[in-house]
């Protein structure tokens, strides 16, 4: 159970980002924190990861609990040793390296199994990895990095994956692709996953929970069938009206995005 | 056959200065700092070296000199810590000129420490002449000095140790995912601060090695520094910056310039030798400004 309470965040010196968020995240449920741009979903995965710590951000208020220890304001690298990955949006993958070596490297600060049968487990789930094992990661194509890194991630059989925007500039069957397997990884592996997306509806398909996040602050939650069926959600984020798709002819977009928060 | 011979002696003298430009190289590939304190590593090697064998703690002048070498490393993988520690890690994230001005700190203490601590005067390693005599040994009409022999055989076991760390090691993998993209690599649980502190013990070690073999060929002095610093920057940019196997290549292409044709036209020119070296450098930086094994950046189209 990874628990954030009244957090906030602030980048040097003092920049609010977080305005007091709190979500709770069951073990092995997907929860989706949805948004636009700019409305701080990156920043909460940060948060959680302690990358904010290597851009100058602090959590300053509340407090991140995971499986009841205190996680907040650690270095990233002893929250991944908790088991709990982050994976950065746009594939960061290493791109001198090969395939295997970017995979393998993911495996080394939490080295308790076996090379091998590490590797096999995530050929397991991206048969199109182990066919471009001897490729230099930067060379693969979009998608594959993509997998790449969610796979780089699984490698060390984490307990809870925080996924950064991944169907960030993929084609739409691409996306389908990664977002089944992360299904598959979820059901199959009882891996905890926080998917931060711009993509609702992908997002909502997959997740049993979500969040709606906006100006830092959580303006809508709920199951993810609540949240699709929610007439709100519908109308700013899945882009269906009350009578079916809108005619972005009647769209003044000024006044369109609905502020909860003023 | 003398320049079979002066071809034998470029290698040889290469590979040292191979593993000094790897201590370079190591250190600009994963930490992105231009260490311009690797001669005076050398020196501080050179002279940590005289001192511990200088305990003779083993009869045998050979290995008492082995044992002053290993000494000295444990000493270097300390001083690695520190200057890791407190020297680097407060600059993380500031300019790169900060982190080339500490590096110039960092020469200044130690060549002042030696200074301070043993003087200017020329010294040798104790049991010098009976571990290398001054007699070269002779296969046919060709004459290798014995030190160079020693300092080949060093200096391929702590390249080919190192390559393999480097290549085939999850180590190896993590040390070249933190060069990079250091924020990706901790967030899977590498230790940054400590894959550079590991960076900078083994740039140490390196340096403390090639002390042991300058000290030897040209005496115990704060010239070393200079020596070292004069090939260890050719070595590494001729190879290309970023690349271990290219700072070795880079050694033995510099090394062999110098003796071949440096020897040959020093008979012309006097004091060239020193030079040539980096007339190559020029021309290499000319036509590949990566160096010659540079990673040239992978781009996707």
């Amino acid at each position: 159970m990874l628990i954030l309470n009244n957090v906030e965040v602030t980048f040097d010196p003092f920049i609010l980002v977080i305005k007091g968020v709190s979500m709770e995240i069951p073990e092995g449920s997907i929860v989706a924190i949805l948004g636009a741009n700019g409305a701080g979903k990156s920043t909460i995965l940060k948060a959680i990861s302690g990358v904010i710590r290597m851009e100058r951000g602090k959590v300053t208020h509340g407090y991140i609990e995971f499986n009841r220890s205190r996680i907040e304001n650690k270095a990233p690298e002893e929250v991944a040793k908790k088991g709990i990955i982050y994976v950065h949006e746009g594939r960061s993958v290493f791109e001198e390296l090969t395939v295997e070596e970017d995979l393998l490297a993911g495996l080394y600060g939490r080295r308790s199994f076996d090379p091998k049968d590490a590797l096999e487990f995530v050929y397991n789930y991206f048969p199109r990895l182990k066919e471009k094992r001897k490729v230099k990661s930067g060379l693969l194509s979009g998608g594959e990095q993509q997998m790449l890194v969610i796979g780089r991630a699984l490698i060390s059989k984490p307990d809870v994956l925080l996924l950064d925007e991944p169907s960030l500039g993929l084609a739409p069957k691409v996306v389908t692709e990664v977002f089944k397997t992360i299904k598959q990884i979820n059901e199959e592996e009882n891996v905890t996953v926080v998917l931060a997306e711009q993509n609702v509806r992908k997002a909502l398909e997959i997740a049993d929970y979500g969040y709606v996040i906006e100006g830092g602050r959580v303006v809508l939650h709920g199951s993810a069938e609540r949240l699709s069926k929610n007439p709100d959600v519908q109308n700013y984020y899945l882009g269906i009206g009350e009578s079916g798709r809108i005619s972005y002819q009647d769209i003044k977009s000024y006044k369109r995005r609905k502020r909860w928060i003023s | 056959m003398v320049l079979l011979e002066k071809l034998i002696l470029g290698l040889a003298a290469g590979t040292i200065y191979g593993v000094m430009a790897l201590s370079f190289v190591l250190i600009y590939r994963v930490g992105k700092i231009v260490n311009i304190a690797v001669g005076d590593m050398v020196l501080l090697g050179s002279y940590l070296i005289f001192a511990f064998s200088g305990l003779r703690l083993i009869g045998n002048p050979a290995m008492n000199l082995l044992l002053g070498l290993v000494m000295a490393s444990f000493v270097g993988l300390i001083i690695a810590i520190a200057t890791e520690r407190f020297l680097m890690r407060p600059l993380y994230g500031q300019s790169i000129l900060a982190l080339i001005m500490m590096t110039v700190a960092l020469g200044m203490i130690l060549r002042g420490f030696t200074i301070v601590e043993w003087g200017t005067i020329l010294r040798v390693f104790p049991g010098q002449h009976e571990v290398f005599p001054p007699v070269p040994l002779k296969v046919g009409v060709i004459e290798i000095p014995y030190v160079y022999i020693w300092s080949t055989v060093g200096s391929l076991i702590i390249f080919g140790s190192f390559l393999y760390l480097f290549r085939k090691t999850l180590f190896g993998f993590a040390m070249r995912a933190v060069s990079l993209n250091p924020e990706a690599a901790a967030t899977h649980g590498i230790s940054i601060k400590r894959i550079y502190t590991y960076t900078w013990m083994i740039g140490y070690v390196a340096a403390f090695l090639a002390g042991l073999v300058l000290g030897a060929i040209n005496g115990i002095n704060v010239t070393i520094t200079y020596l070292g610093l004069a090939r260890a920057l050719p070595a590494a940019l001729i190879g290309g910056l970023d690349s271990p196997g290219g700072a070795m290549l880079g050694g033995l292409l510099l090394g062999l310039i110098e003796h071949s044709i440096g020897t040959y036209l020093n008979m012309f020119i006097p004091g060239i030798r020193d030079i040539v070296p980096y007339i190559v450098l020029l021309i290499v930086l000319i036509v590949k400004p990566y160096g010659l094994f540079g990673t040239e950046r992978i781009e996707r189209v």
